[in-house]
């Protein structure tokens, strides 16, 4: 292999193109699930993010390094115009899921994009005490968002003067980028776990089912067949440690993404950390699904595209047909 | 024949300059050295002993080998990106093993004898779930303990009026080996610390 070759593997690697529609599903994607986790604790605002919450702002700030965002900064500012702090948290709280539905529409998508960014990153810190994995998930598909050309594709404006496009198409660095995240998650999540010995002999499955605060269903029965638990650790093991490897084989990849889908499944059922299965699906979906949602995409659009060609060749009186 | 979404469908019309491509791979390269570092910062955990003891024989050995090749620390001006990025944290989760979870019960009072036992109070599932999440503070950072345990004794108060004194009751969940629960061992709660406040007028 003479350099001009490796030069041109390597840009293919790297900048192949690829349908931008991707992008667009990416977008609307994570619009909708911070949407979603965001409602799922709109009861608790105060409680989590208030400073009389259940961890007061002063302590949660001791471990907040200067520049990291907070919610303190808008509080204290329209304190002086007379706002007060719980008026002043749900306006920033009604701001962000205006600004994720602007995000997910693809209305000035980069600026929406860095705002949804700093104003998650305003309710995480100073919701410290109360967030964990897939805060950071989500922080980083933000950040993917900012950083991406989302808004170059399947934006409301463009749908609706040219329909749905598929075939405007994008370099493939930004899944590569996405890619090789996930690769790094769950390599280390395996070798970490890899070191201990409570994943080889099954103690971890059958610690991690009964957590009493993610206590789902009654799972004491799996002491009866302890094997399974064994065959279940190890099994975590093994798709982790060999995510980065068997992932990016195109004839096994099909294979680890299901399984990879089915242990994060699992999570959210046995565990009930939807939220976390749904991100990390989602990012799987997108990084190494990315074919078959675009083939996806594509079916959906030609199919629309065919149904409206149907209806507006019907003459005047006439009953428009299934695009069934 | 190809599959749905693979180039041979669209068209190659994309252009991205070489100047371009040269800052994504930078970025790429200086985005999964954060990634990395982090993760090898947060490995650094495994070199206490209480965690170190849990590394099985062969995990000692391997970790032992590798850990001096680990980051010591992140240089500062990285840490404003990685924090931008939720890359600012490690990915090990649950390991080397999984520990025992901890608990909380709030025990109320007042000087009539009234007393009252509540566990802790949310609004949404989601909230309630995600307030067990403060106990990874809790034991990571023990300067924090007694203040985070006044401010969730506080808090309850304020939820449950006309108690005058709270007694933060902290434990963990003991949870049998697989084997010892077939020989009829249940879990059991071990308390492991216990925090008084009493409300001045």
């Amino acid at each position: 292999m003479n350099k001009l070759q490796i030069r041109t593997a390597l840009d293919q690697f790297f900048f192949a193109p690829v349908s931008g529609s991707i992008l667009a599903f990416f977008r609307v994607a994570v619009a909708l699930f911070c949407m979603a986790k965001f409602l799922s604790f709109r009861g608790d605002i105060l409680n989590m993010f208030g400073s009389y919450g259940f961890v007061r702002t002063e302590i949660t700030e001791i471990l907040l390094s200067d520049f990291k965002p907070r919610l303190s900064w808008f509080t204290e500012i329209v304190s002086s115009v007379g706002m007060g702090e719980v008026a002043a948290i749900y306006t920033l709280y009604v701001l962000f899921l205006v600004v994720l539905v602007a995000l997910g529409l693809g209305i000035q998508s980069r600026i929406m994009a860095l705002l949804a960014l700093f104003l998650h990153l305003m309710f995480f810190n100073s919701g410290r005490m109360f967030m964990y994995g897939v805060d950071y998930f989500t922080t980083s598909a933000l950040f993917y968002c900012a950083l991406f050309p989302v808004g170059r594709y399947g934006t409301l404006r463009q749908i609706r003067k040219h329909g749905f496009e598929t075939s405007t198409q994008m370099p493939i660095i930004y899944l590569r980028i996405l890619q090789g995240h996930l690769c790094l998650v769950y390599f280390f999540g395996g070798v970490s776990k890899a070191l201990g010995n409570h994943w080889w002999n099954g103690e971890a499955i059958w610690r991690a089912v009964s957590i009493p605060g993610f206590y789902q269903i009654d799972m004491s029965w799996l002491a009866s067949v302890p094997w399974l638990s064994m065959v279940l650790g190890i099994g975590v093991l093994f798709l982790e440690c060999g995510y980065p490897l068997f992932i990016n084989i195109r004839k096994t990849r099909p294979v680890f993404l299901v399984l990879i889908i089915t242990m994060h499944a699992g999570i959210g059922i046995v565990m009930g950390l939807w939220y976390f299965a749904v991100l990390m699906i989602l990012l799987n979906g997108v990084g190494y699904g990315y074919p078959w949602i675009i083939g996806w995409l594509t079916r959906f659009s030609t199919r629309r595209e065919s149904s409206l060609t149907v209806n507006t060749s019907l003459e005047p009186g006439k009953v428009a047909s299934s695009p069934h | 024949m190809p599959f749905p979404g693979s180039n041979a469908f669209i068209p190659n019309t994309h252009i991205m300059k070489t100047y371009q491509k040269i800052g994504w791979i930078c970025l790429l390269v200086v985005h999964f050295g954060v990634i990395v570092s982090f993760n090898l910062l947060g490995l650094q955990k495994y070199n206490e002993e209480e965690v170190f003891n849990q590394l099985s024989p062969r995990g000692q050995q391997v970790y032992a080998a590798v850990q001096p090749y680990f980051t010591k620390s992140i240089p500062s001006f990285l840490v404003p990106y990685a924090h931008l990025a939720g890359t600012d944290t490690g990915y090990s989760l649950f390991s080397p093993n999984v520990p025992s979870s901890m608990s909380v019960a709030f025990e109320l009072s007042n000087p009539r004898g009234d007393t009252v036992a509540v566990l802790p109070t949310l609004n949404t599932r989601e909230g309630t779930d995600r307030f067990y999440v403060n106990f990874n503070t809790y034991k990571s950072v023990e300067e924090m303990r007694t203040l985070l345990a006044f401010s969730w004794g506080v808090r309850t108060m304020e939820i449950y009026p006309g108690y005058t004194d709270v007694a933060v009751v902290l434990g963990s969940h003991r949870k049998p080996s697989m084997k010892d629960h077939r020989h009829g061992v249940q879990s059991h709660f071990v308390e492991s610390a216990r925090y008084e406040f009493t409300l001045n007028e």
